[in-house]
């Protein structure tokens, strides 16, 4: 299936970013629950204790109560040291609603206890008209001051009038009417009351939520921005692709000179370096294909002007000689053709699909057999002396039919180049690790300088070009069929004067021919199954 | 006209040889890159028609080899290369005209007569003299528009001389343009080609210098 790697890479990095958000995301939400549990908890301890002291102040320290007597007189500044006082009371909560104004219970024995026109319930009034109603926790905040004796001295408006909590020091949790309290509560040394203060679970989660809901709308806000960056980077990081695939598109498919590998990644060098190799392979093999098809048409075109100006020859001349040899050299280049075409299809196809051919143990002196009795009647002709001479031979692994056209080229090569009454001697010999073909002529033999030469496609030697109507192709065709079964083809100087024709074929080792033989079933089934 | 083909392929030589030979040319046909070499070294001709895919040397050193004899031999070189470079380089070495393989025969010899032509120095495709009109292409003469019936070497001899008019012929060089190596040649044959000549075109055409050969005179001698 195809996918786009852009396309790939946004939606992964997405989602990762928004797991590895997520979990973090979670884990920062109980960190900062837990932090503001302890901020908060601390927070009702203090304005606990703050309270306790201010409170304590007021009913057993005269100072105090001397303190707000005697400034009464110069108002201001008391006001406002007063002022001071309960604000730092109620600014650890946020500001308080007290409830002083209406319906204020204080008991009358604690009444007492503060002075006739109690001036902190003045400033407690002033402050709280100010601005303490408007604020959003100001109903979640609460506390009660209990006398053991008489009960429920003082408490602010959100607070209940029965006792918070059981608790008489410490922190504990209540819940009422349907809301978690945190309550911190403490006893004066005396026992005399207990002061609680209370604030509801709301403050704390709804703060957390806020952090929490602060982060998420962040965090979708930046999404598609997130999403947008990836796709450039992505695709900025992809442009190399785009170059590359832009490169092959222009390209015909006859140009095969090398991608450009200026200014690659490091991960597409490799893939690019790999697609040149291969366009400097398939380059040789069209070169290769060039070359035989420009060696071969040049090959064809010489007889085929041959035939062409005898058959003008043939239709100009009134000399009923001269036309009749003139029919006759054409019937011999038709001959010659067809032998050379012959020649050429059969090296083409040992050029192609040689990778999928089937070999099997074959015992080779049938196939020369076999040849020889083919050959033996243009041999006969010539009265060629042609002996076969065979011993120690065991049987190789090879495609029998190329083995064959093998043999036959190099049998064939020795007649056509041996005089006639000359002999041949045909051998097959048996070695340690070789099987030796050996094929020697009585023919002209080829100087050993000109044994390269000979092996290359469609030359032919000087002095035998017009005795031996060849095909140029023989040897040709001799070596590559050895190359395909690893064997080598040497030549030489044969002990008749000619040439000594020697392939070696490998043998196969003795233990290795059993797993040969499975894998050679194995593959011969198949084979036949698929065909 | 004495023609050299180099060629190494059997049949396509014998063909070229018997075709050649119907032009009435005389044709003589070497196999071999160094036989043809040594043969231009000794002989002359009036054209040679050479193959390139020789199996011992390459046809275009042999052409090098004659150029740089200073031999202006008029060069057909045959070839299977059709590639444009091939083109190039072969006539940069010195051949004057090229055939690609497989060729029609006729026009290897109309392509032979515009060599010869130009060798020759004319560019019109007939050659006249006094009334005569000799055509190379058809193998005609005209003696004051009306035909004359010539047997192949009387045209050859002819041709051979008007195409040299105003310069002696030696009777050797005559008998070496008629005749390839293998005829056989009469010593008479030459003499007897001329009368005949004569005898149809007017004896003032063709005047014998005594122990040298013979000549057309130009027109404006007389």
């Amino acid at each position: 299936m195809n996918y786009s790697l852009r396309q790939l890479l946004l939606v992964t990095l997405l989602s990762a970013s928004m797991l590895i958000w997520g979990v973090t995301a979670f884990i920062n939400y109980k960190v900062t629950r837990d932090e503001v549990a302890a901020l908060f908890d601390a927070e009702l301890a203090q304005s606990a204790k703050v309270l306790h002291t201010f409170v304590e102040g007021l009913l057993h320290g005269d100072s105090l109560a001397e303190h707000w007597k005697k400034n009464k007189a110069d108002a201001a500044p008391a006001n406002s040291t007063e002022k001071k006082i309960a604000l730092q009371l109620w600014s650890e909560e946020d500001s308080l609603s007290l409830h002083s104004k209406k319906g204020l219970k204080i008991p009358v024995n604690a009444a007492k206890d503060f002075s006739g026109d109690s001036p902190l319930w003045q400033i407690f009034d002033e402050f709280l008209q100010t601005d303490a109603f408007g604020h959003k926790y100001a109903r979640k905040i609460a506390f009660q001051l209990w006398s053991n004796d008489d009960g429920l001295l003082l408490h602010s408006e959100s607070a209940p009038t029965f006792e918070f909590s059981s608790s008489v020091h410490g922190f504990s949790e209540r819940k009422i009417d349907g809301h978690l309290w945190h309550i911190f509560s403490i006893t004066n040394p005396n026992g005399e009351y207990v002061i609680h203060v209370g604030q509801k679970e709301e403050i704390r989660s709804q703060l957390t939520d806020e952090i929490s809901s602060h982060l998420v709308t962040q965090f979708l806000i930046g999404l598609p921005f997130l999403g947008i960056v990836i796709w450039l980077i992505v695709g900025h990081a992809l442009k190399p692709i785009n170059r590359l695939e832009k490169q092959l598109a222009k390209r015909e498919a006859s140009y095969l000179k090398p991608l450009s590998t200026k200014k690659l990644p490091n991960e597409i060098l490799p893939v690019v370096n790999e697609i040149n190799n291969l366009f400097s392979q398939l380059e040789q093999a069209f070169e290769h294909e060039r070359r035989f098809s420009a060696d071969a048409s040049h090959e064809l075109r010489t007889p085929l002007a041959g035939m062409l100006t005898q058959a003008q020859v043939a239709l100009r001349t009134s000399d009923e000689e001269v036309r009749k040899q003139a029919l006759q050299r054409i019937k011999q280049a038709v001959n010659r053709m067809t032998y050379m075409v012959q020649q050429l299809l059969t090296f083409s196809r040992i050029e192609s699909n040689t990778e999928f051919l089937s070999k099997e143990l074959t015992i080779l002196s049938r196939e020369v057999v076999q040849v020889i009795a083919d050959v033996e009647p243009a041999a006969h002709k010539k009265r060629i002396q042609m002996e076969f001479v065979e011993e120690n031979e065991s049987p190789i692994i090879v495609n029998a039919p190329l083995v064959n056209i093998l043999i036959r080229n190099v049998i064939d090569n020795a007649i056509k180049y041996t005089p006639a009454q000359g002999s041949i001697m045909i051998s097959l010999t048996g070695q340690k690790s070789h099987l030796q073909f050996c094929v020697e002529d009585s023919g002209p033999g080829i100087a050993p300088e000109q044994y390269e030469q000979s092996l290359k496609r469609f030359h032919r030697c000087a002095e035998t070009v017009n005795t031996a109507q060849g095909s140029g192709l023989g040897f040709s065709i001799v070596q590559r069929i050895a190359a395909i079964h690893g064997a080598e083809l040497i030549l030489g100087a044969s002990q008749y004067g000619g040439l000594k024709v020697t392939i070696l074929f490998p043998v196969p080792k003795p233990q290795s021919e059993k797993v040969w033989q499975k894998k050679l079933s194995f593959f011969n089934s198949k084979k036949y199954k698929s065909a | 006209m004495r023609l050299l083909l180099v060629e190494d392929d059997e049949i396509l030589g014998d063909g070229l040889v018997a075709g050649l030979k119907m032009e009435g040319y005389a044709v003589d046909w070497l196999t071999n890159g160094k036989l043809a070499d040594e043969a231009l070294k000794i002989n002359s001709y009036e054209l040679i028609v050479l193959d390139l895919n020789l199996p011992d040397m390459d046809g275009l050193d042999i052409l090098r080899a004659l150029r740089n004899r200073k031999d202006e031999t008029p060069v057909m070189v045959l070839t299977a290369k059709d590639t444009i470079p091939d083109r190039v380089l072969g006539l940069d070495s010195g051949a004057d005209d090229f055939v690609i393989k497989p060729f029609e025969l006729d026009e290897v010899c109309a392509r032979l007569r515009a060599l010869a032509r130009r060798n020759e120095g004319r560019s019109a495709p007939t050659i006249e003299y006094k009334g005569i009109v000799l055509d190379p292409a058809s193998h005609q003469v005209t003696l004051n528009g009306e035909k004359v019936d010539l047997s192949q070497k009387e045209f050859e001899i002819l041709s051979f001389l008007m195409s040299n008019i105003g310069r002696v012929i030696s009777r050797a060089r005559l008998e070496e343009s008629l005749y390839s190596w293998d005829s056989d040649i009469e010593s008479n044959t030459v003499e007897v080609h001329i009368h005949y000549l004569r005898k149809k075109l007017g004896t003032s055409i063709i005047r014998t210098v005594r122990g040298v050969g013979y000549i057309i005179d130009s027109e404006d001698d007389k």
